[in-house]
Protein backbone atom coordinates (compact mmCIF):
# COMPACT_ATOMS: atom_id res chain seq x y z
CA UNK A 1 0.00 0.00 0.00
CA UNK A 2 1.18 3.52 -0.83
CA UNK A 3 1.26 6.00 2.06
CA UNK A 4 -1.16 8.91 1.81
CA UNK A 5 -1.47 11.34 0.14
CA UNK A 6 -2.28 9.26 -2.92
CA UNK A 7 -0.96 9.91 -6.43
CA UNK A 8 -4.05 11.85 -7.48
CA UNK A 9 -3.70 14.24 -4.55
CA UNK A 10 0.03 14.76 -5.16
CA UNK A 11 -0.49 15.51 -8.85
CA UNK A 12 -3.48 17.78 -8.27
CA UNK A 13 -1.64 19.72 -5.56
CA UNK A 14 1.48 20.06 -7.74
CA UNK A 15 -0.71 21.47 -10.49
CA UNK A 16 -2.31 23.95 -8.10
CA UNK A 17 1.11 25.18 -6.89
CA UNK A 18 2.27 25.61 -10.48
CA UNK A 19 -0.81 27.55 -11.56
CA UNK A 20 -1.43 29.63 -8.44
CA UNK A 21 2.08 30.29 -7.12
CA UNK A 22 4.54 29.96 -9.96
CA UNK A 23 2.80 30.91 -13.23
CA UNK A 24 1.85 34.45 -12.05
CA UNK A 25 5.54 35.11 -11.22
CA UNK A 26 6.87 33.91 -14.56
CA UNK A 27 7.16 35.50 -17.98
CA UNK A 28 7.93 34.46 -21.55
CA UNK A 29 9.33 30.98 -22.18
CA UNK A 30 9.38 30.05 -18.48
CA UNK A 31 5.68 30.90 -18.10
CA UNK A 32 4.93 28.89 -21.22
CA UNK A 33 6.88 25.90 -19.84
CA UNK A 34 5.07 26.10 -16.50
CA UNK A 35 1.66 26.25 -18.20
CA UNK A 36 2.60 23.24 -20.33
CA UNK A 37 3.65 21.28 -17.25
CA UNK A 38 0.37 22.22 -15.52
CA UNK A 39 -1.53 21.07 -18.59
CA UNK A 40 0.31 17.72 -18.53
CA UNK A 41 -0.46 17.28 -14.83
CA UNK A 42 -4.12 18.04 -15.56
CA UNK A 43 -4.19 15.17 -18.05
CA UNK A 44 -2.65 12.80 -15.52
CA UNK A 45 -5.18 13.89 -12.86
CA UNK A 46 -8.15 13.35 -15.19
CA UNK A 47 -6.84 9.96 -16.27
CA UNK A 48 -6.60 8.84 -12.64
CA UNK A 49 -10.08 10.21 -11.89
CA UNK A 50 -11.53 8.23 -14.75
CA UNK A 51 -9.82 5.08 -13.55
CA UNK A 52 -11.29 5.65 -10.09
CA UNK A 53 -14.85 6.40 -11.19
CA UNK A 54 -15.06 3.54 -13.67
CA UNK A 55 -15.35 5.77 -16.74
CA UNK A 56 -11.93 4.68 -17.98
CA UNK A 57 -12.29 1.79 -20.39
CA UNK A 58 -15.93 2.44 -21.31
CA UNK A 59 -14.98 3.24 -24.89
CA UNK A 60 -12.97 0.01 -25.04
CA UNK A 61 -16.10 -1.89 -24.02
CA UNK A 62 -18.06 -0.23 -26.84
CA UNK A 63 -15.22 -1.07 -29.22
CA UNK A 64 -15.07 -4.74 -28.15
CA UNK A 65 -18.82 -5.13 -28.60
CA UNK A 66 -18.63 -3.58 -32.07
CA UNK A 67 -15.74 -5.84 -33.12
CA UNK A 68 -17.64 -8.88 -31.83
CA UNK A 69 -20.74 -8.03 -33.87
CA UNK A 70 -18.60 -7.66 -37.01
CA UNK A 71 -16.52 -10.79 -36.23
CA UNK A 72 -13.37 -8.67 -36.27
CA UNK A 73 -11.99 -9.31 -32.78
CA UNK A 74 -8.66 -11.12 -32.58
CA UNK A 75 -6.91 -10.94 -29.22
CA UNK A 76 -7.97 -9.10 -26.05
CA UNK A 77 -6.36 -5.70 -25.55
CA UNK A 78 -5.76 -5.17 -29.26
CA UNK A 79 -9.14 -3.69 -30.14
CA UNK A 80 -7.86 -0.44 -31.63
CA UNK A 81 -5.28 -2.31 -33.71
CA UNK A 82 -7.99 -4.67 -34.98
CA UNK A 83 -10.25 -1.74 -35.82
CA UNK A 84 -7.48 0.22 -37.56
CA UNK A 85 -6.52 -2.83 -39.62
CA UNK A 86 -10.13 -3.55 -40.61
CA UNK A 87 -10.61 0.04 -41.77
CA UNK A 88 -7.29 0.07 -43.63
CA UNK A 89 -8.19 -3.17 -45.39
CA UNK A 90 -11.60 -1.77 -46.31
CA UNK A 91 -13.52 -4.37 -44.34
CA UNK A 92 -15.53 -1.46 -42.93
CA UNK A 93 -17.08 1.20 -45.16
CA UNK A 94 -16.52 4.91 -44.58
CA UNK A 95 -20.28 5.51 -44.29
CA UNK A 96 -20.82 2.67 -41.76
CA UNK A 97 -22.86 4.42 -39.05
CA UNK A 98 -21.90 1.86 -36.38
CA UNK A 99 -18.23 2.42 -37.17
CA UNK A 100 -18.64 6.19 -36.93
CA UNK A 101 -20.26 5.79 -33.50
CA UNK A 102 -17.32 3.72 -32.23
CA UNK A 103 -14.78 6.17 -33.64
CA UNK A 104 -16.59 9.02 -31.88
CA UNK A 105 -16.70 7.11 -28.58
CA UNK A 106 -12.95 6.41 -28.74
CA UNK A 107 -12.11 10.00 -29.66
CA UNK A 108 -14.33 11.52 -26.99
CA UNK A 109 -12.77 9.24 -24.38
CA UNK A 110 -9.33 10.58 -25.34
CA UNK A 111 -10.55 14.18 -25.22
CA UNK A 112 -12.12 13.73 -21.78
CA UNK A 113 -8.56 13.20 -20.57
CA UNK A 114 -6.52 15.40 -22.92
CA UNK A 115 -8.77 18.42 -23.40
CA UNK A 116 -12.37 18.13 -22.13
CA UNK A 117 -13.19 21.72 -23.16
CA UNK A 118 -12.66 20.73 -26.78
CA UNK A 119 -15.68 18.42 -26.66
CA UNK A 120 -17.96 21.47 -26.54
CA UNK A 121 -16.76 22.53 -30.02
CA UNK A 122 -18.59 19.65 -31.62
CA UNK A 123 -21.88 20.24 -29.87
CA UNK B 1 28.76 37.93 -27.45
CA UNK B 2 28.07 34.24 -27.96
CA UNK B 3 30.23 32.03 -30.19
CA UNK B 4 27.26 31.64 -32.54
CA UNK B 5 26.74 35.39 -32.90
CA UNK B 6 30.46 35.77 -33.64
CA UNK B 7 30.35 32.98 -36.23
CA UNK B 8 27.30 34.42 -38.01
CA UNK B 9 28.79 37.92 -37.95
CA UNK B 10 32.10 36.74 -39.42
CA UNK B 11 30.16 35.02 -42.20
CA UNK B 12 28.09 38.13 -42.98
CA UNK B 13 31.21 40.33 -43.00
CA UNK B 14 32.77 37.90 -45.47
CA UNK B 15 29.69 37.94 -47.72
CA UNK B 16 29.28 41.72 -47.71
CA UNK B 17 33.01 42.51 -47.64
CA UNK B 18 32.26 44.97 -44.85
CA UNK B 19 35.27 46.65 -43.25
CA UNK B 20 33.83 46.26 -39.78
CA UNK B 21 30.72 44.95 -37.98
CA UNK B 22 29.28 45.81 -34.59
CA UNK B 23 26.71 43.43 -33.08
CA UNK B 24 23.82 45.47 -31.68
CA UNK B 25 21.56 42.57 -30.67
CA UNK B 26 21.51 38.78 -30.81
CA UNK B 27 18.72 36.52 -29.55
CA UNK B 28 17.24 33.09 -30.11
CA UNK B 29 13.75 33.59 -31.51
CA UNK B 30 10.78 31.62 -30.28
CA UNK B 31 8.98 29.09 -32.46
CA UNK B 32 10.48 26.72 -34.98
CA UNK B 33 10.41 23.16 -33.62
CA UNK B 34 12.42 21.98 -36.62
CA UNK B 35 14.79 24.92 -36.98
CA UNK B 36 16.57 27.28 -34.66
CA UNK B 37 16.00 30.90 -35.59
CA UNK B 38 18.23 33.69 -34.37
CA UNK B 39 17.66 37.43 -34.60
CA UNK B 40 20.86 39.35 -35.30
CA UNK B 41 21.17 43.12 -35.63
CA UNK B 42 24.45 44.47 -36.94
CA UNK B 43 25.94 47.82 -37.85
CA UNK B 44 28.07 47.21 -40.92
CA UNK B 45 30.73 49.67 -42.10
CA UNK B 46 31.49 49.61 -45.82
CA UNK B 47 30.90 46.65 -48.12
CA UNK B 48 27.80 45.84 -50.15
CA UNK B 49 25.23 46.48 -47.38
CA UNK B 50 26.49 49.30 -45.18
CA UNK B 51 24.46 50.46 -42.19
CA UNK B 52 22.11 48.77 -39.78
CA UNK B 53 21.10 45.26 -40.79
CA UNK B 54 18.36 43.31 -38.99
CA UNK B 55 18.54 39.70 -40.13
CA UNK B 56 17.30 36.27 -39.12
CA UNK B 57 19.64 33.29 -39.23
CA UNK B 58 17.89 29.97 -39.69
CA UNK B 59 19.82 26.86 -38.75
CA UNK B 60 18.89 23.17 -38.45
CA UNK B 61 17.57 22.10 -35.04
CA UNK B 62 18.87 18.82 -33.55
CA UNK B 63 16.20 16.81 -35.40
CA UNK B 64 13.47 17.24 -37.99
CA UNK B 65 10.41 15.54 -39.44
CA UNK B 66 10.61 13.51 -42.66
CA UNK B 67 8.59 15.94 -44.74
CA UNK B 68 10.79 18.98 -44.15
CA UNK B 69 13.25 20.38 -46.68
CA UNK B 70 16.93 20.85 -45.95
CA UNK B 71 18.11 24.40 -45.28
CA UNK B 72 19.67 24.77 -48.79
CA UNK B 73 16.45 23.51 -50.39
CA UNK B 74 14.37 25.85 -48.26
CA UNK B 75 16.66 28.74 -49.24
CA UNK B 76 16.12 28.02 -52.95
CA UNK B 77 12.33 27.83 -52.49
CA UNK B 78 12.37 31.11 -50.58
CA UNK B 79 14.40 32.72 -53.39
CA UNK B 80 11.98 31.47 -56.05
CA UNK B 81 8.96 32.74 -54.11
CA UNK B 82 10.62 36.10 -53.42
CA UNK B 83 11.47 36.51 -57.11
CA UNK B 84 7.85 35.67 -58.02
CA UNK B 85 6.73 38.67 -55.97
CA UNK B 86 5.52 36.84 -52.88
CA UNK B 87 5.94 38.84 -49.67
CA UNK B 88 8.74 36.97 -47.93
CA UNK B 89 11.84 37.96 -46.01
CA UNK B 90 14.62 38.67 -48.52
CA UNK B 91 16.84 35.58 -48.80
CA UNK B 92 20.43 36.82 -48.48
CA UNK B 93 23.12 34.15 -48.09
CA UNK B 94 23.32 30.40 -47.66
CA UNK B 95 26.16 28.76 -45.75
CA UNK B 96 26.64 25.03 -46.31
CA UNK B 97 30.06 24.91 -44.61
CA UNK B 98 29.32 23.36 -41.21
CA UNK B 99 32.72 24.51 -39.91
CA UNK B 100 31.37 28.08 -39.72
CA UNK B 101 28.78 27.58 -36.95
CA UNK B 102 28.36 23.83 -36.52
CA UNK B 103 25.39 23.54 -38.88
CA UNK B 104 24.03 24.55 -42.27
CA UNK B 105 22.24 27.90 -42.11
CA UNK B 106 20.99 30.78 -44.19
CA UNK B 107 20.49 34.47 -43.58
CA UNK B 108 17.42 36.48 -44.55
CA UNK B 109 16.09 39.96 -43.79
CA UNK B 110 13.96 40.30 -40.68
CA UNK B 111 10.28 41.10 -41.25
CA UNK B 112 8.65 43.65 -38.95
CA UNK B 113 5.64 42.99 -36.74
CA UNK B 114 4.26 39.91 -35.06
CA UNK B 115 3.48 36.34 -36.06
CA UNK B 116 1.81 35.51 -32.74
CA UNK B 117 -1.53 33.77 -33.42
CA UNK B 118 -2.84 35.02 -30.07
CA UNK B 119 -2.10 38.65 -30.98
CA UNK B 120 -3.40 38.38 -34.55
CA UNK B 121 -6.59 36.47 -33.81
CA UNK B 122 -7.49 38.81 -30.93
CA UNK B 123 -6.58 41.98 -32.87
CA UNK B 124 -9.40 44.47 -33.17
CA UNK B 125 -9.57 44.56 -36.98
CA UNK B 126 -12.63 46.11 -38.62
CA UNK B 127 -14.68 44.10 -41.12
CA UNK B 128 -13.04 46.02 -43.99
CA UNK B 129 -9.57 45.34 -42.64
CA UNK B 130 -10.35 41.63 -42.28
CA UNK B 131 -11.56 41.56 -45.86
CA UNK B 132 -8.39 43.29 -47.10
CA UNK B 133 -6.09 41.03 -45.07
CA UNK B 134 -7.53 37.70 -46.23
CA UNK B 135 -7.90 38.98 -49.79
CA UNK B 136 -4.16 39.78 -49.63
CA UNK B 137 -3.50 36.22 -48.43
CA UNK B 138 -5.33 35.01 -51.53
CA UNK B 139 -3.34 37.25 -53.87
CA UNK B 140 -0.05 36.17 -52.25
CA UNK B 141 -0.92 32.51 -52.76
CA UNK B 142 -1.90 33.23 -56.36
CA UNK B 143 1.53 34.77 -57.00
CA UNK B 144 3.23 31.76 -55.39
CA UNK B 145 1.09 29.38 -57.43
CA UNK B 146 2.21 31.08 -60.64
CA UNK B 147 5.37 28.97 -60.17
CA UNK B 148 4.80 25.69 -62.01
CA UNK B 149 7.09 22.76 -62.74
CA UNK B 150 9.61 22.35 -64.20
CA UNK B 151 11.83 25.00 -62.55
CA UNK B 152 15.50 24.14 -62.66
CA UNK B 153 16.51 25.57 -59.26
CA UNK B 154 13.65 23.61 -57.65
CA UNK B 155 14.44 20.29 -59.35
CA UNK B 156 14.92 18.66 -55.91
CA UNK B 157 11.14 18.88 -55.30
CA UNK B 158 9.47 15.64 -56.41
CA UNK B 159 6.36 15.79 -58.56
CA UNK B 160 3.23 14.20 -57.03
CA UNK B 161 3.13 10.47 -57.79
CA UNK B 162 0.94 9.70 -60.79
CA UNK B 163 0.38 13.42 -61.31
CA UNK B 164 -2.29 13.23 -58.59
CA UNK B 165 -1.48 15.43 -55.57
CA UNK B 166 -4.44 14.23 -53.48
CA UNK B 167 -3.91 10.50 -53.93
CA UNK B 168 -0.18 10.94 -53.61
CA UNK B 169 -0.73 12.64 -50.21
CA UNK B 170 -3.07 9.84 -49.10
CA UNK B 171 -0.43 7.22 -49.98
CA UNK B 172 2.26 9.23 -48.18
CA UNK B 173 0.22 9.59 -45.00
CA UNK B 174 -0.60 5.87 -45.02
CA UNK B 175 3.14 5.22 -45.08
CA UNK B 176 3.69 7.69 -42.25
CA UNK B 177 0.96 6.10 -40.17
CA UNK B 178 2.43 2.63 -40.72
CA UNK B 179 5.86 3.92 -39.65
CA UNK B 180 4.46 5.55 -36.50
CA UNK B 181 3.31 2.10 -35.48
CA UNK B 182 0.38 2.92 -33.20
CA UNK B 183 -3.28 2.40 -34.12
CA UNK B 184 -5.28 5.47 -35.16
CA UNK B 185 -8.61 4.19 -36.50
CA UNK B 186 -9.99 7.71 -37.08
CA UNK B 187 -7.02 8.61 -39.26
CA UNK B 188 -7.36 5.34 -41.23
CA UNK B 189 -11.06 6.13 -41.71
CA UNK B 190 -10.33 9.71 -42.81
CA UNK B 191 -7.68 8.47 -45.28
CA UNK B 192 -10.26 6.14 -46.84
CA UNK B 193 -12.67 9.06 -47.15
CA UNK B 194 -9.94 11.18 -48.75
CA UNK B 195 -9.17 8.40 -51.21
CA UNK B 196 -12.84 7.94 -52.10
CA UNK B 197 -13.47 11.65 -52.52
CA UNK B 198 -10.20 12.71 -54.20
CA UNK B 199 -10.85 15.49 -56.73
CA UNK B 200 -9.69 15.08 -60.33
CA UNK B 201 -6.08 16.29 -60.61
CA UNK B 202 -5.90 19.84 -61.89
CA UNK B 203 -3.01 22.28 -61.86
CA UNK B 204 0.24 21.39 -60.11
CA UNK B 205 1.88 24.46 -58.60
CA UNK B 206 4.46 25.44 -55.99
CA UNK B 207 2.68 25.30 -52.63
CA UNK B 208 3.99 26.66 -49.35
CA UNK B 209 2.21 23.84 -47.49
CA UNK B 210 2.41 25.58 -44.10
CA UNK B 211 0.89 29.00 -44.77
CA UNK B 212 -1.29 29.56 -41.72
CA UNK B 213 -1.72 31.96 -38.83
CA UNK B 214 1.54 31.76 -36.89
CA UNK B 215 3.67 31.50 -40.02
CA UNK B 216 3.29 35.02 -41.39
CA UNK B 217 4.26 38.38 -39.96
CA UNK B 218 1.84 41.29 -39.73
CA UNK B 219 2.60 44.88 -38.87
CA UNK B 220 -0.83 46.33 -38.11
CA UNK B 221 -2.94 45.17 -41.04
CA UNK B 222 0.06 44.92 -43.37
CA UNK B 223 1.47 41.52 -44.24
CA UNK B 224 5.26 41.87 -43.93
CA UNK B 225 6.49 38.36 -44.58
CA UNK B 226 5.42 34.77 -45.14
CA UNK B 227 7.72 32.53 -43.12
CA UNK B 228 8.66 28.86 -42.67
CA UNK B 229 9.04 27.40 -46.13
CA UNK B 230 10.41 24.01 -45.09
CA UNK B 231 7.34 22.04 -46.23
CA UNK B 232 7.07 23.57 -49.73
CA UNK B 233 6.06 21.09 -52.43
CA UNK B 234 4.51 20.76 -55.87
CA UNK B 235 0.82 20.22 -55.21
CA UNK B 236 -2.76 21.23 -55.88
CA UNK B 237 -3.35 24.98 -55.28
CA UNK B 238 -6.19 24.05 -52.93
CA UNK B 239 -3.74 22.35 -50.57
CA UNK B 240 -2.51 25.82 -49.50
CA UNK B 241 -6.03 27.27 -49.43
CA UNK B 242 -7.38 24.34 -47.40
CA UNK B 243 -4.46 24.42 -44.97
CA UNK B 244 -4.95 28.14 -44.30
CA UNK B 245 -8.67 27.55 -43.65
CA UNK B 246 -8.24 24.41 -41.53
CA UNK B 247 -9.97 24.39 -38.15
CA UNK B 248 -6.59 23.74 -36.52
CA UNK B 249 -5.35 27.24 -37.35
CA UNK B 250 -8.29 29.39 -36.23
CA UNK B 251 -6.99 29.59 -32.66
CA UNK B 252 -10.41 29.72 -31.06
CA UNK B 253 -12.01 32.10 -33.61
CA UNK B 254 -13.81 29.25 -35.37
CA UNK B 255 -16.31 31.49 -37.14
CA UNK B 256 -13.48 33.16 -39.11
CA UNK B 257 -12.49 30.38 -41.46
CA UNK B 258 -9.27 31.90 -42.78
CA UNK B 259 -6.80 31.47 -39.94
CA UNK B 260 -9.17 33.01 -37.40
CA UNK B 261 -8.88 36.31 -39.31
CA UNK B 262 -11.54 36.50 -42.02
CA UNK B 263 -13.90 34.85 -44.48
CA UNK B 264 -13.08 32.22 -47.05
CA UNK B 265 -15.03 34.00 -49.81
CA UNK B 266 -12.70 36.99 -49.52
CA UNK B 267 -9.66 34.71 -49.66
CA UNK B 268 -10.91 33.09 -52.86
CA UNK B 269 -11.79 36.46 -54.40
CA UNK B 270 -8.28 37.72 -53.64
CA UNK B 271 -6.89 34.57 -55.21
CA UNK B 272 -8.97 35.01 -58.34
CA UNK B 273 -8.07 38.70 -58.66
CA UNK B 274 -4.42 37.76 -59.32
CA UNK B 275 -4.63 34.27 -60.82
CA UNK B 276 -7.85 34.60 -62.81
CA UNK B 277 -8.73 31.14 -61.46
CA UNK B 278 -12.13 30.54 -59.92
CA UNK B 279 -11.59 28.02 -57.13
CA UNK B 280 -14.27 25.42 -56.41
CA UNK B 281 -15.04 25.75 -52.66
CA UNK B 282 -15.82 22.02 -52.50
CA UNK B 283 -12.20 21.26 -53.41
CA UNK B 284 -11.04 23.57 -50.61
CA UNK B 285 -13.36 21.65 -48.25
CA UNK B 286 -11.64 18.45 -49.31
CA UNK B 287 -8.17 19.87 -48.66
CA UNK B 288 -9.31 21.16 -45.26
CA UNK B 289 -9.93 17.54 -44.32
CA UNK B 290 -6.53 16.61 -45.76
CA UNK B 291 -5.03 19.39 -43.61
CA UNK B 292 -6.41 17.82 -40.44
CA UNK B 293 -4.91 14.45 -41.40
CA UNK B 294 -1.59 16.02 -42.27
CA UNK B 295 -1.34 18.01 -39.03
CA UNK B 296 -2.15 14.78 -37.15
CA UNK B 297 0.74 13.04 -38.92
CA UNK B 298 3.14 15.87 -38.13
CA UNK B 299 1.99 15.89 -34.49
CA UNK B 300 2.55 12.14 -34.18
CA UNK B 301 5.99 12.46 -35.77
CA UNK B 302 6.88 15.27 -33.38
CA UNK B 303 5.77 13.16 -30.43
CA UNK B 304 7.99 10.31 -31.70
CA UNK B 305 10.99 12.64 -31.65
CA UNK B 306 10.54 12.88 -27.89
CA UNK B 307 9.64 9.23 -27.30
CA UNK B 308 12.65 7.92 -29.23
CA UNK B 309 14.98 10.23 -27.31
CA UNK B 310 15.89 12.15 -30.47
CA UNK B 311 14.91 15.42 -28.80
CA UNK B 312 13.71 15.60 -25.20
CA UNK B 313 10.82 18.07 -25.01
CA UNK B 314 7.57 18.22 -23.06
CA UNK B 315 6.11 20.31 -25.88
CA UNK B 316 6.84 17.62 -28.46
CA UNK B 317 5.49 14.91 -26.15
CA UNK B 318 2.23 16.80 -25.56
CA UNK B 319 1.79 17.38 -29.30
CA UNK B 320 0.89 13.69 -29.47
CA UNK B 321 -1.98 14.31 -27.05
CA UNK B 322 -3.37 16.97 -29.41
CA UNK B 323 -4.12 14.40 -32.10
CA UNK B 324 -7.46 13.55 -30.46
CA UNK B 325 -8.57 17.14 -31.22
CA UNK B 326 -7.77 16.73 -34.90
CA UNK B 327 -9.53 13.36 -34.92
CA UNK B 328 -12.59 14.95 -33.32
CA UNK B 329 -12.55 17.71 -35.96
CA UNK B 330 -12.20 15.07 -38.69
CA UNK B 331 -15.26 13.20 -37.49
CA UNK B 332 -17.30 16.39 -37.33
CA UNK B 333 -16.08 17.85 -40.60
CA UNK B 334 -16.48 14.70 -42.71
CA UNK B 335 -19.94 14.05 -41.27
CA UNK B 336 -20.87 17.67 -41.99
CA UNK B 337 -19.61 17.45 -45.59
CA UNK B 338 -21.39 14.14 -46.15
CA UNK B 339 -24.58 15.69 -44.78
CA UNK B 340 -24.28 18.48 -47.33
CA UNK B 341 -23.73 16.23 -50.36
Amino acid sequence: MINPPDTHTILAESRRVLLENLVPQLKGDLRYDALMAANALGMAVRELEQQQNGQYGQADTILSAFLETRSLASSPGHGEEDLARAIRERELAVDDVGLQGVLRALTEAQLRINNPAYLDKGR
Amino acid sequence: MSDLAEAFTRFIVQQTKAANAEVLAFEKLSGGAIQDNFGLTLELKGGSRPGRQAVVVRQDAPSGVPESLTRPEEFHVLKAAHEAGVTTPEPLWLCEDTDVSGGVFYVMSRANGSASPKTLVKADFSADQRQRIVSRFGSELARLHSLRPPIEQLSFLPLPAGGDPAKSRVALYRRYLAAIGEPHPVLEWALNWLENRAPKPGLTVLCHCDFRTGNYMMDGEALTGILDWEFAAWSDPCEDLGWLCSRSWRFGADEREVGGIGDRDDLLKGYQSVSGIEIDPAVVDYWEVMALVRWSMIALQQMRRHLTGEQQSLELALTGRMVAQMEFDLLNQIQELEGRS
